[in-house]
């Protein structure tokens, strides 16, 4: 083996590129092809790393919620608030892996980094009948990626149906909450998204709501601002 | 965007590989459960049905009989035409237990498609332009019943698909020329021409079959085939008792379909079929993360950043550019307009770079700046000027429509020229070692050759467009070098010996060049090259290349003076000199379809033309077809009669769903002679510029927003 090495320098670097895989994995000045290579090599120690983004609003006074993907209710994450449109209103969610939810006044209008990603949507009928406690028919707009990249808009009939007064216990703090049902039919997809609304003010503590073809529904429960 | 035609590096395609592959077994059917033959071609058995496999879905066959392999790569290529490339093994065909490999290719048309009343129609050409041993044309009608559980074909084939039942062919009512079919197979130095003075001639004869769609996962087939297996009967010991052939496919997973059947009466058969669907990645759209959120204004305004501080604004956008992955080559300002210089060495789809940096200069410049200037580049090269308003960004973050509206309202301009790069942009290097695997297909002695090892690249930029770049292997194993098949051409050797240059001992220079990539004028890129380009030749290349933005043609011309390298010597060059050139038209026909035309002088100082169409899906996924006609005769070419073949890449994003520009790719031709060979060049300007030109990115603006 010595006289191997010896013989091909090349070999050499090779063996030190193997230990460079396995340690720091950096065999390239390009850092999105070191992170595929540490990524997809078997027995390697993934550290677990936090968005910085995520970090940074962490330590403010930020709203935060808890969410998980329903098809894998095992991962749950917690979603704090990273900014809000000053001229659409809409807030941006950031979790601890970069993932990020959108929401106009509680209700998802979008999602990065899942796949199959919501680029936006315009849900201000169901909106306006979830937060008055309404009932009625509305169209929901949705803007999906597809497997070539390109932003498809579908359109969603939805039935608004209020339910019972179901009181939601946000850590040690109940609030009482009465159900809404947003049942959607479209060409793609039909779902039917739940949501927690406090009487009186519209807001939406809680609340279970489809983010698209491949994520599926997604299960969510704000926290109260001392939480956390 | 192809890479040399046999030389893969390796990189991540076996990591990538295991990743997909759960993916792939997840992939939805197409409504109708409808067959693969043992051929690779939509159908029963061994025979073809007027069916089609969904729009774009490849379907990777192979299929054995005892001594009798076919393996089949099929290509839906629009929704009614499909393809097929097929490597076939008959044991002992040849006599003396000499085994006859075969490529050979099939087109499938829809002529029409299946109505309550009528069946669908279909035609096809098996083995049109091979050895010609599964030489055959067919018309067939197909009908679906009982909510399309069953199927019933019925047809009339020619050529080998009238071995059985003949009788005199219908057509010669037109002209008695169709009465008589020329033989088939003279020698193997006759192949690879299209047999087009034997389609439909000779006898003609009826076949059919039925289909029965049991459950999700089972199908049953039978078929009244009219090949009796003739030559495997007469050379390979094959029993053919019967007409009837029987079938039976299990769907093991979405993906992979498991078939087994019965030829003759006698022949055992088994085979695999695995569908792959380019249009649906590992994860749509990608997941990769860290997508930039606009601040709101007033937030911005509170902090303060004066316009003036221009050294201030560069410095928080080069950070927050950083971090995205972009790099910030010039920054400037005029008025109240941002104008900079990006390179994109991370996104596939440039519009997501071009929408990342918008959100993030939105971010980080001051409230006064109402507009942004990003000048694109290749190789510090300005490709295109894409121009945005702040106002447009807020207004369109979360809009429904967000996407097309903001290309709607996005200038994109030509660039010309470019702001000059900042301080301590230039010079500046790219490196890589990874890991290769290089292989060579067709051997006679031994269908798939490789080598695996380390290879080293790098990139060292003096100056925009100006660069040193090059790529060093270092074999650590294979048996690309146990190749003794000594050429046969009776051309120059200018492809024929490729063999003798991977026995070379020790690091071997694939690549060392010089390289100016410049803008002569609007619309015009410049490209001046010299050294070692490849292998096997090395030389001085210039090109210039006409595209407007948002064109859909692009026409270029390329001249090059090279000498073929030495194979025995890292870096000797032998007395072999030519003078090549081509003229070249690059067409966009939409939906995908991209098609060239390259004619001049290639390498053996032969003149003719290259003909390629490729598919390129949006995502990036790419496959492709070409041929060369040139002045050599096909006798004189040799065996394959004419350079074709077909051709494939697959970005590393859609098997993985995360960030990177590379692809994996491979050219395959059935066989690699020296006419029409043309020098391979890195950097061609249509595959550097293609990327940032108007017309790509509006193809590919649903990324803006991600």
């Amino acid at each position: 083996m010595g006289q191997v090495l010896a013989m091909k320098p090349f070999a050499r670097l090779f063996a030190v590129c193997g230990v460079a895989f396995v340690s720091v994995a950096a065999c390239s000045s390009d850092p999105s092809t070191n992170r595929a290579i540490a990524n997809g090599l078997p027995f390697t120690q993934k550290e677990p790393t936090a968005d910085p983004k995520f970090l940074a609003v962490l330590e403010s006074t930020a709203p935060r919620a808890v969410a998980v993907v329903d098809s894998n209710p095992e991962a749950i994450a917690v979603f704090v608030q990273l900014a809000v449109s000053d001229r659409s209103g809409v807030a941006t969610w950031i979790t601890s892996d970069g993932a990020q939810l959108m929401f106009l006044n509680g209700v998802l209008v979008g999602s990065r980094g899942f796949g199959g990603d919501v680029l936006a949507s315009d849900v201000t009928q169901s909106l306006a009948l979830i937060q008055s406690l309404g009932t009625g028919y509305t169209t929901r707009l949705m803007t999906l990626i597809d497997g070539e990249d390109r932003a498809v808009t579908r359109a969603f009939k939805c039935q608004i149906t209020p339910g019972q007064i179901d009181p939601v216990v946000l850590v040690t703090l109940p609030i009482v909450a009465r159900t809404v049902t947003e049942d959607c039919r479209g060409e793609v997809a039909s779902f039917q998204n739940f949501y927690w609304v406090v009487p009186g003010t519209g807001e939406i503590i809680q609340s279970s709501q489809w983010a698209g073809i491949v994520t599926g529904k997604i299960s969510l429960r704000k926290l109260p601002a001392t939480a956390g | 965007m192809f890479e040399q035609a046999r030389e893969r590096p390796w990189k991540l395609l076996c990591v990538c590989m295991l990743v997909s592959l759960p993916m792939l077994a997840s992939r939805p059917v197409p409504a109708h459960a409808d067959g693969i033959t043992s051929y690779g071609t939509p159908g029963l058995i061994d025979l073809p049905s007027a069916t089609v496999t969904d729009d774009g879905f490849l379907n990777l066959t192979t299929s054995h009989l005892d001594g009798h392999t076919r393996n089949s790569l099929h290509f839906q290529i629009t929704p009614r035409l499909s393809g097929v490339f097929r490597y076939s093994i008959l044991r002992s065909y040849l006599g003396n237990n000499d085994d006859l490999k075969d490529r050979s290719f099939d087109f499938h048309y829809l002529l029409r498609e299946e109505t309550a009343a009528f069946p669908a129609l279909a035609f096809g050409l098996r083995d049109f332009g091979g050895t010609g041993i599964f030489a055959s044309e067919y018309v067939v009608a197909t009908k679906h019943f009982l909510q399309s559980r069953l199927t019933v074909s019925a047809g009339l084939g020619w050529g080998r698909l009238a071995t059985r039942g003949g009788f005199k062919n219908p057509l010669s009512v037109i002209d008695d020329g169709f009465t008589t079919r020329p033989s088939g197979f003279d020698g193997i130095e006759d192949t690879g021409r299209v047999a087009v003075d034997t389609f439909f001639r000779g006898d003609a004869a009826f076949f059919g079959g039925i289909e029965y769609q049991v459950n999700g996962r089972l199908r049953l087939i039978a078929e009244y085939s009219s090949d009796a297996y003739v030559d495997e009967v007469a050379r390979m010991q094959f029993e053919n008792n019967t007409p009837f052939n029987f079938g039976v496919n299990y769907r093991v997973t979405k993906s992979l379909t498991a078939n087994a059947f019965v030829i003759g009466g006698a022949q055992v058969g088994i085979g695999f079929n695995y569908v792959i669907n380019p249009k649906e990645p590992r994860f749509a759209g990608g997941i990769e993360r860290n997508t930039p959120a606009l601040q709101p204004q007033a937030d911005i305004a509170s902090l303060g950043w004066r316009i003036d501080d221009i050294d201030g604004s560069r410095a928080r956008l080069n950070a927050a550019l950083t971090d995205q992955g972009l790099r910030l080559e010039s920054y400037a300002q005029a008025g109240t307009t941002a104008r900079i210089v990006l390179a994109n060495q991370t996104y596939f789809a440039t519009p997501e770079a071009l929408g990342r940096a918008a959100r993030v200069m939105s971010n980080t410049l001051p409230a006064g700046i109402d507009s942004f200037e990003i000048t694109l580049v290749a190789d510090g090269v300005p490709t295109s000027a894409t121009t945005l308003r702040r106002s447009d960004l807020r207004e369109l973050e979360h809009a429904w429509d967000g996407a097309w509206q903001s290309f709607v309202r996005a200038d994109i301009v030509d660039a010309p020229t470019r702001l000059p790069p900042d301080p301590g942009i230039y010079p500046s290097a790219e490196w890589s070692v990874l890991p290769y695997l290089a292989n060579a297909l067709f051997d006679p002695d031994a269908p798939i050759r490789y080598d695996y090892g380390v290879e080293w690249k790098f990139q060292y930029t003096l100056a925009p467009g100006l660069s040193f770049s090059g790529a060093v292997r270092q074999k650590l194993g294979g048996n690309l070098d146990e190749s003794f098949r000594l050429s046969n051409s009776q051309l120059p050797f200018v492809r024929s010996d490729r063999a003798l240059y991977d026995k070379i001992e020790g690091p071997q220079v694939g690549r060392l060049t010089a390289d100016y990539m410049f803008r002569p004028a609007t619309n015009l890129y410049g490209r001046l090259s010299a050294g070692y380009f490849e292998t096997q030749h090395a030389g001085a290349s210039a090109e210039v290349l006409w595209y407007p933005q948002g064109n859909r043609l692009a026409l270029g011309a390329e001249v090059n003076y090279t000498a073929k390298r030495a194979p025995d010597n890292r870096l000797g060059l032998t007395d072999y000199r030519v003078a090549t050139g081509y003229v070249s038209a690059y067409y966009d026909f939409g939906n995908g379809f991209l098609g060239q035309i390259d004619a001049g002088r290639y390498l053996a100082g032969d003149w003719g033309a290259t003909f390629s169409l490729d598919r390129e899906f949006n995502n990036g996924f790419r496959l492709g077809a070409f041929f060369t006609l040139t002045d050599v005769p096909f006798d004189e070419f040799g065996e394959g009669s004419f350079d074709k073949g077909i051709r494939f890449s697959v970005p590393v994003t859609w098997l993985t769903g995360d960030l990177g520009q590379s692809a994996y790719g491979q050219t395959i031709r059935p066989i690699l002679r020296d006419g029409g060979a043309r020098v391979e060049i890195a950097n061609r300007l249509y595959g550097q510029v293609r990327d940032s030109n108007a017309t790509e990115l509006e193809q590919e603006w649903g990324k803006f927003w991600r």
